[in-house]
């Protein structure tokens, strides 16, 4: 049973892999009024032009006292979309923050800061980049995720295997319990990603509408398919004569499209071919993945030999099938940025591929010299063979760990080289103003560069500055650091802040023009994780 | 162990003390109103040095409604009177212990120009052994996080000020 279940991991983290590059996410091009925009009379609506269609899910106005308010959305997926504001809105700097579900089923988050009439205290962000959100419901995501691959794969890989090779009998009760975990968590991943899409919590699965809105995102419609999937599944299990192949592979093709419709490679280009691959990827790593844990099982079986023999001739081809569906899909999306394995993103993808190379090595190495000795009835060979087994199952525990690190530590969405990922903003006061540029944009450790200007754009002589960040909550106190005067008469630098969460910061900066004069500049940032 | 829950609680009663004076802690005058009036007395209170460290030097702008500045002599302490105009400082030279409080009186006179409710500030810098403290934040300077007045009221680093009442 441990066996079984330890294939099974490995085989959910083999299909976890055909989740790899995750870069085709919705991003912002342009607004209107655009980011920063000073307009003169209180817009109708914004207008927010993205680089897909998208489903708008939430947005948010906050307006420039702090008050939040929700804006009503038009449900529809388009690239361009309206969000209508609210009438009478009051001078000032508005943010209207959004979220959106992009095509490949990603919840994207961004803002943008717009002025009417005058900025308000004058911060004015520059271009903001779209956020990926980790929420609350993340690890919820995670674990539904985990239990319908692998009962996915367990029940599934089970149904294939009793159809082609050899009847499972008596296990059927616990491949029928695997389908059904995997049925469950289909089921209510449907309303936890609607819940997440909205930014709620476990509590709103009780609200119908969220169960309506995961319904409408990719993820939904993937989970209907793998119900479908795995209730073929489940009647092939349970059929006789020559209805179950067909059953088991109707299964097999649901169960590999409903991944394909709801993962990353949903938005990948060229068009057809790399969905194909998926497909490809998902079917292939189910067969052989999912035959493994059988295959232990019947290996204490008197009539295991012909069984073993009937499974090496096609676990090849279809090992060959999975591996190079795999290359080619890895190749084609992540391996161009090297700096994907700066982030831990791409550590974590790295270490998985490190592993998937080294249990590929031992099975093919072990498969071809104990599967002949089995076959010929050599005893020792077939205790080597479960125990490669079992070491398989180990390394399979760790690809699975590195791979669920992904659904919290989000792949890098910007393919710019690193300079053009800084984050920019101009914040304008009253007395003076500053070019202020964070890099990289996102929490962690950043650097941040400051060039105090005059009111004329003139560069401003200071004496000193402070760099004040503050979490958009109440109550909490800001990160405080001093700048450093790096180059020329007002290039100022500050180093090694980390920011340590994503969302809405305040900057203050604090420019000490002369011994008695300070002024304050004050800016919102949004920071992605 | 009977001593515990006293111990505790003068502690408590010393943290609530401490939190309480925090408001206090800022140099400024003693009396931060005062009725318009052609000459005015004030003093000036320092609290303590700049984080631990004393006192050497206290460099006060005064502001141009102020016609005249007269300080009074303080026992070790140098007084000079610098600049014209706008950039008018007083500055006073001595030694103070970080922990100990210095009060520093002044005479001024109001220009017939101040009105009742106007704000006068006196952005003051403290030059310490090790470090500087600039009491220099004044209202006006509107910002993001705290228009008008808040900003002064709710800077860690106010200036020194006195609004003035009507006459008497």
């Amino acid at each position: 049973m441990m066996r079984w279940l330890a294939s099974l991991v490995f085989a959910v983290a083999m299909l976890e892999l055909s989740s790899a590059g995750a870069f085709a996410h919705a991003y912002l091009v342009e607004s209107s009024p655009a980011d920063g925009d000073l307009v003169k009379q209180a817009p109708h609506a914004l207008e927010v032009l993205f680089n897909e269609p998208v489903e708008i899910v939430t947005a948010s106005l906050v307006g420039p006292s702090g008050e939040v308010n929700r804006l009503n959305v038009e449900s529809g997926k388009q690239a361009r979309v309206r969000i209508a504001m609210p009438p009478g809105l009051s001078e000032g700097s508005h943010l209207v923050s959004y979220r959106v579900v992009s095509d490949d089923g990603h919840v994207v988050s961004g803002s943008v800061v717009f002025s009417i009439g005058r900025v308000s205290g004058g911060g004015q962000a520059g271009q903001e980049e779209p956020t990926i959100i980790v929420s609350a419901l993340s690890p919820t995501l995670v674990l539904a995720r985990f239990l319908l691959l692998t009962g996915m794969a367990f029940g599934v890989g089970a149904v294939l295997f009793s159809a082609f090779l050899t009847p499972v009998g008596a296990a059927r009760g616990l491949v029928l319990c695997a389908l059904a975990i995997a049925g469950v968590a289909a089921f209510f991943s449907i309303g936890l990603q609607g819940a997440d899409a909205h930014g709620q919590g476990l509590a709103a699965l009780n609200d119908r509408a969220m169960w309506r809105s995961g319904l409408r995102l990719p993820q939904g419609v993937g989970a209907l398919i793998a119900l479908a999937g795995l209730a073929f599944a489940a009647v092939g299990l349970f059929a006789k004569g020559r209805a179950t192949r067909p059953l088991a592979l109707l299964a097999l093709a649901l169960c590999a499209l409903s991944l394909a419709w709801a993962g990353h490679a949903r938005s990948w280009r060229p068009e057809g071919v790399m969905q194909g691959l998926a497909i490809l990827h998902v079917m292939s790593a189910i067969c052989w993945a999912g035959a493994l844990a059988p295959l232990a099982a019947a290996s204490v079986r008197k009539d295991f030999a012909p069984v073993l023999q009937r499974f090496s001739a096609f676990s090849a081809p279809v090992y060959l099938a999975f591996l190079a569906s795999g290359v080619a899909l890895a190749t084609t999306q992540f391996f161009g940025p090297r700096e994907v394995f700066a982030t831990a993103w791409g550590m974590a993808l790295a270490a998985k591929l490190a592993v998937v190379a080294i249990v590929t090595l031992f099975a093919i190495l072990n498969r071809t010299l104990f599967t002949s000795a089995v076959i010929d009835g050599d005893a020792s060979a077939l205790k080597l063979l479960r125990r490669s087994i079992r070491l398989e199952a180990a390394f399979a525990l760790a690809i699975f760990a590195a791979a669920s690190l992904w659904r919290i530590t989000p792949p890098p969405i910007s393919l710019g080289a690193p300079n053009e990922r800084a984050f920019q903003i101009h914040i304008h006061g009253v007395q003076a103003m500053a070019s202020m540029t964070i890099r990289p944009a996102r929490v962690g450790p950043v650097q941040i560069r400051i060039e105090p200007k005059a009111i004329d754009l003139s560069p401003l002589r200071v004496q000193e500055i402070d760099l004040f960040l503050t979490p958009d909550a109440p109550d909490i106190a800001p990160i405080q650091r001093k700048a450093r005067l790096v180059s020329g008469p007002n290039v100022w630098e500050v180093e090694g802040v980390t920011v340590p969460a994503p969302g809405v910061w305040r900057i203050r900066v604090d420019l000490l023009i002369d011994d008695f004069d300070r002024t304050r500049l004050d800016a919102v940032i949004s920071l992605r994780p | 162990m009977g001593c515990r829950p006293l111990l505790l609680s003068s502690v408590l009663v010393a943290a609530m003390a401490g939190a309480s004076t925090m408001a206090a802690a800022h140099v400024g005058f003693t009396k931060r109103q005062a009725p318009l009036a052609s000459t005015i007395d004030s003093i000036l209170r320092v609290p303590h040095g700049c984080n631990g460290s004393p006192t050497l030097r206290l460099r006060m702008r005064v502001p141009k409604a102020v016609t005249g500045v007269r300080p009074q002599p303080n026992e070790g302490w140098t007084i000079t009177q610098t600049g014209e105009g706008a950039a008018r400082e007083v500055a006073w030279s001595g030694a103070l212990p970080a922990k100990e409080t210095g009060s520093f009186a002044l005479s001024m006179d109001i220009d017939a120009s101040v009105k009742a409710g106007e704000v006068l500030y006196f952005p003051l810098v403290q030059e310490c052994e090790k470090g500087v403290s600039r009491w220099i934040d004044v209202k006006g300077r509107p910002s993001a996080d705290a228009p008008d007045d808040e900003n002064h009221d709710e800077s860690t680093s106010p200036a020194p000020s006195i609004r003035f009442l009507p006459r008497k």
